[in-house]
């Protein structure tokens, strides 16, 4: 005899059901973000001093978008979606279409863009509303396959082979993003207003409300919690940071090409997260810097990137599920409370 | 009615292929609760590993598909201690993520092992053409007809005549009172990644001659036997093997006639719609992890 419950299938307790920590309000989260773009600031441009370096800072800063929505995805609204490396590409392609004869600027690009990828998010998480973990990944690596073909049958958008050539660089007003350098203030200026965004989010009802909805939805949804549009909203939200990064990238670099943004791009952003860390809005910057970075530092087994990323995602998901994110604020609490204690005993001696 | 033809057969054989991988998908389902996303790469690695039997050592068609067959089943238990066993006790989503890694990893491996060029498997049957109602047929269409449905065939009597059958199909009805049984719940994780794989490589190598292979070669045919998996529902073996084959058709005759440019897809829009109208698939299987 079985004691389990049968509710259906939008409210069983999803992979989430691992117990998800939550934190409390932390008031100076806005302050660090803005303290380590600062950072960043400075730090960055005298770092980055070949073409190379700069060229992969800016990849990094532009994956850390992406992989920022794929963390309000996955984490807060519990969707495990495979769109997100194809709406990059879209953000791209509806950026480059919406440019195409210079009639419309950077800037209507990407926010056409951002529109577009927002809707489509909504409306794949609104079809697949009600399936569960599995379904739900499954079908959007069918939105995925037939965005793709999409793209490849339409002139208007990607054409036969799915590459667009030719893309007007990134233009604020008279200013013009042309060199690597220029477009660094340009994607680091973004990138902290997405994380100040997240910053906020993370103190704000709707993350509590993303993972009651998301750890037990049967009682959340009998609390009053919407279980069905609160983990819609996170995907479209994610869904617009894919749109946002890609419209960027493809700008900067002139061309988009849907090869660039395949599975191997989908199943990156999800070891950027799960290297990061799940825990916290640092992490897929983290992982992000990880992902772009690690082939260098594995100078000469280039070829072994894959089988690399890989052993890593595994030893993640075994050994560190909380990623580098978890593991620096779990040996940060340790030392703060080593510290504490060392004050404590040095009053009391006192 | 020569086109008819000729794409009818085109559908019959697709879907025959599928029928294998959506059948790998099925018995680990049953068996273990998770998805395998290195499905894929398993086909990939069969089509691999048969061009290695076959062409770089010249061995003979059924002594090169056995060896690549067995190869497959070790590969199987390797991806069972490696991706799944060290999951077990996590929730279901973390263990398929761990899926996930392993086919990152078996693409990569393969990458180093045969490059990215695409390559070629020759038919066992050459270039034979059979004639039926006027229109020509492929040889090697009609084996992978004849194969799939001997595979088919031994998976059922697997589900219905065996011990381990009516285990794994005790195991997919009530996992606890399964397990509170007696029933070795690794022991059957083990036989289910191993006949996962030798049914994926197999796909690999019956679909292989048909087209280049390269390193995204399983994946499409992945997302279409997920389709076809979801649409039969993970517990009907039956219902399995007719959404295969409706897919095989629909992308053939759909495909061929009407949305020329969609045919490859046209088994994502019917997943999407389905699982749209019913989110727990056509015929819905309630499944706890063991």
């Amino acid at each position: 005899m079985s004691s389990r419950i049968a509710f259906p299938a939008r409210l069983r307790p999803t992979a989430a059901t691992a117990p998800v920590e939550v934190e409390h309000y932390r008031r100076r989260r806005v302050s660090l973000v803005l303290l380590m773009a600062v950072v960043a600031a400075f730090a960055l441009p005298a770092m980055a001093t070949s073409r190379s370096d700069a060229y992969q800072v800016n990849v990094w800063l532009l994956y850390s978008i992406a992989a920022l929505g794929f963390y309000w995805m996955f984490c807060l609204g519990g969707k495990f979606a495979f769109s997100q490396a194809f709406l990059m590409g879209l953000g791209g392609f509806v950026s480059a279409a919406v440019t195409q004869g210079g009639e419309r600027s950077f800037l209507w690009g990407v926010v056409v863009a951002v529109a577009t990828t927002a809707a489509l998010g909504a409306a794949l998480g609104w079809v697949l509303r009600g399936c569960g973990e599995f379904y739900f990944a499954l079908g959007t690596f069918a939105f995925v396959q037939l965005g793709s073909v999409y793209v490849q049958n339409n002139d208007w958008i990607g054409g036969q082979h799915g590459t667009q050539f030719g893309l007007a660089p990134p233009t604020i007003g008279d200013r013009v993003f042309l060199s690597d350098q220029d477009v660094f203030w340009l994607i680091l200026a973004v990138l902290t207003v997405c994380m100040v965004a997240a910053a906020l989010i993370e103190r704000s009802p709707a993350r509590r409300t993303a993972l009651a909805a998301r750890t037990n939805p049967l009682v959340s949804a009998l609390s009053g919690v919407s279980v069905r549009t609160t983990p819609i909203m996170f995907l479209a939200l994610g869904s617009a940071l894919g749109g946002l990064s890609g419209a960027i990238l493809a700008h900067w670099q002139g061309s988009v090409a849907l090869t660039s943004y395949g599975p191997d791009l989908a199943i990156g952003i999800l070891l950027m997260v799960m290297l990061g860390g799940t825990g916290s809005i640092w992490g897929p910057v983290i992982g992000a810097g990880v992902y772009v970075f690690l082939p260098t530092t594995l100078t000469g087994l280039e070829q072994y990137s894959e089988v690399v990323y890989g052993a890593l995602l595994l030893i993640c998901i075994v050994a560190a599920p909380s990623g580098i994110a978890g593991g620096v604020e779990r040996v940060w609490r340790y030392l703060s409370r080593r510290l504490r204690r060392g004050r404590r005993s040095t009053d009391v001696a006192g | 009615m020569d086109k008819f033809i000729a794409l009818t057969a085109s559908g019959i054989a697709y879907g025959a292929v599928l029928t294998l991988v959506a059948l790998g998908f099925l018995v680990l389902y049953n068996a273990t609760g998770i998805v395998n996303f290195a499905n894929g790469d398993l086909v990939t690695l069969g089509a691999y590993v048969g061009i290695w039997t076959t062409v770089d050592l010249g061995l003979p068609t059924i002594p090169s598909f056995l060896v690549t067959l067995a190869l497959m089943a070790v590969v199987g238990l390797v991806l069972e201690a490696l991706a799944y066993e060290p999951l077990r006790n996590q929730p279901a989503l973390v263990a398929v993520m761990g899926t996930l890694a392993a086919a990152i990893i078996l693409r990569g491996v393969i990458g180093i092992w045969q490059g990215s060029t695409p390559r070629a498997l020759p038919s066992p049957v050459g270039d034979a053409v059979v004639h039926i109602g006027g229109a020509p047929i492929a040889g090697h269409r009609i084996l992978i007809v004849v194969v799939s449905g001997i595979a088919v065939c031994l998976v059922g009597l697997l589900f219905t005549r065996t011990s381990f059958g009516r285990q794994l199909r005790a195991l997919a009805d009530d996992p606890t009172t399964t397990r509170l049984m007696g029933v070795r719940v690794r022991a059957a994780a083990r036989i289910s990644f191993v006949a996962s794989a030798v049914l994926a490589g197999l796909g690999g190598l019956l679909i292989a001659p048909i087209g280049a292979v390269d390193l995204t070669f399983g994946f499409n045919l992945m997302i279409t036997a997920f389709a076809a998996a979801i649409l039969g529902g993970f517990g009907s073996l039956r219902g399995v093997v007719i959404a295969s084959f409706v897919i095989g058709l629909l992308q053939a005759l759909v495909g061929g006639y009407f949305l020329v440019g969609y045919s490859s897809v046209l088994g994502a829009v019917l997943l999407l719609a389905v699982l749209a109208v019913r989110p727990s698939g056509l015929f819905s299987m309630e499944r706890s992890r063991l």
